[in-house]
């Protein structure tokens, strides 16, 4: 079932991508992104991380998306016929970082276990986070400074895309 | 624990099929006579001018901007109330939380000032700046 399960996301994942890199319409391709990241979610959770997995579809699959997509139809007509060829290059370079990336996270792996570090599927982990964060002696600050991030972040982004709009007009 | 992810699973096994099931069974019973107007996107019956994918309303932005901000928000406001009711100090963990969406509320409260909330504010200040 979990062989099953991880070979179904990681395919969604894959195709997802390709299809988002190849797609001549630019708008087809945020679609296939909703589709990689889902299927990337689906791996969080295969993995044992179940929060990680949620924030992945809530932020990434709801949010991020729609920002892009309304990136997409917010540019003129002509840039949504961006030719992936122009950026052939990259292509080897990420895959390049993609297998260092793997290999890395493979010799990793005895290490974290030597550590005592739990690997692969456990126990949900949203309770855990949650009385981590409410622990005045672990991770309450660094809670209540998130809060502050994304003030910074509602009042910045706000006043930069404002201000691109005011020179737009 | 992935027992706990099988309801998620039915729920989206049942919402691709109750999508896709009607689809099919469309394509499959439908006659095939297409022509232009049948093609036409149906808008309450206005024939539609130009086409779909054009440069839209920047404020649309800003408003996914600050949806995807209070979308974090939440994310990190799960696990907080996944504990709040069987937390040993309540006191605390309500003081946590409470401090933590009064900060975000504050960046609510400036946009709101600020009038980017306010979906006819450009309209505001042309008129202000002619006048």
């Amino acid at each position: 079932m979990l062989d099953f399960m991880f070979i179904f996301f990681a395919s969604l994942a894959l195709l997802g991508g390709l299809l988002m890199a190849f797609h001549p319409n630019i708008v087809h391709s945020a679609f296939a992104l909703v589709a990689a990241l889902f299927g990337v979610a689906g791996l969080y959770w295969t993995l044992g991380a179940d929060f990680l997995g949620a924030t992945q579809v809530l932020l990434y699959v709801g949010g991020i998306t729609v920002l892009l997509l309304f990136a997409v139809m917010l540019s003129t007509r002509d840039a949504a016929r961006i030719s992936i060829a122009r950026y052939a290059l990259m292509a080897p370079i990420v895959g390049l970082l993609g297998a260092f990336l793997v290999t890395t996270g493979k010799a990793l792996v005895p290490i974290v276990r030597a550590a005592g570090g739990a690997l692969g599927p456990t126990e949900p982990t949203t309770e855990k986070i949650g009385n981590l964060f409410m622990d005045p002696t672990a991770f309450m600050l660094p809670f209540e400074i998130l809060a502050v991030l994304l003030l910074v972040v509602l009042v910045g982004a706000i006043t930069l895309a404002r201000r691109g709009e005011e020179d737009a007009a | 624990m992935y027992l706990d992810f099988h309801a998620v699973l039915v729920f989206l096994i049942t919402g691709v099929m109750m999508v896709s099931t009607p689809m099919v069974l469309g394509m499959l019973f439908r006659p095939r006579n297409s022509y232009k107007e049948k093609d036409m996107p149906y808008e309450c019956g206005e024939d539609p001018i130009g086409g779909a994918q054009i440069r839209f309303d920047m404020r649309f932005y800003t408003t996914a901007l600050i949806f995807i901000v209070f979308d974090a928000e939440i994310v990190l406001i799960f696990p907080w109330a996944h504990v709040f009711a069987h937390h040993p100090e309540q006191g605390l963990a309500l003081v946590a939380g409470l401090v933590f969406v009064t900060i975000v509320f504050f960046g609510l409260i400036y946009d709101w000032a600020k009038g980017d909330l306010d979906w006819v504010k450009s309209f505001r200040n042309k008129r202000r700046v002619q006048g």
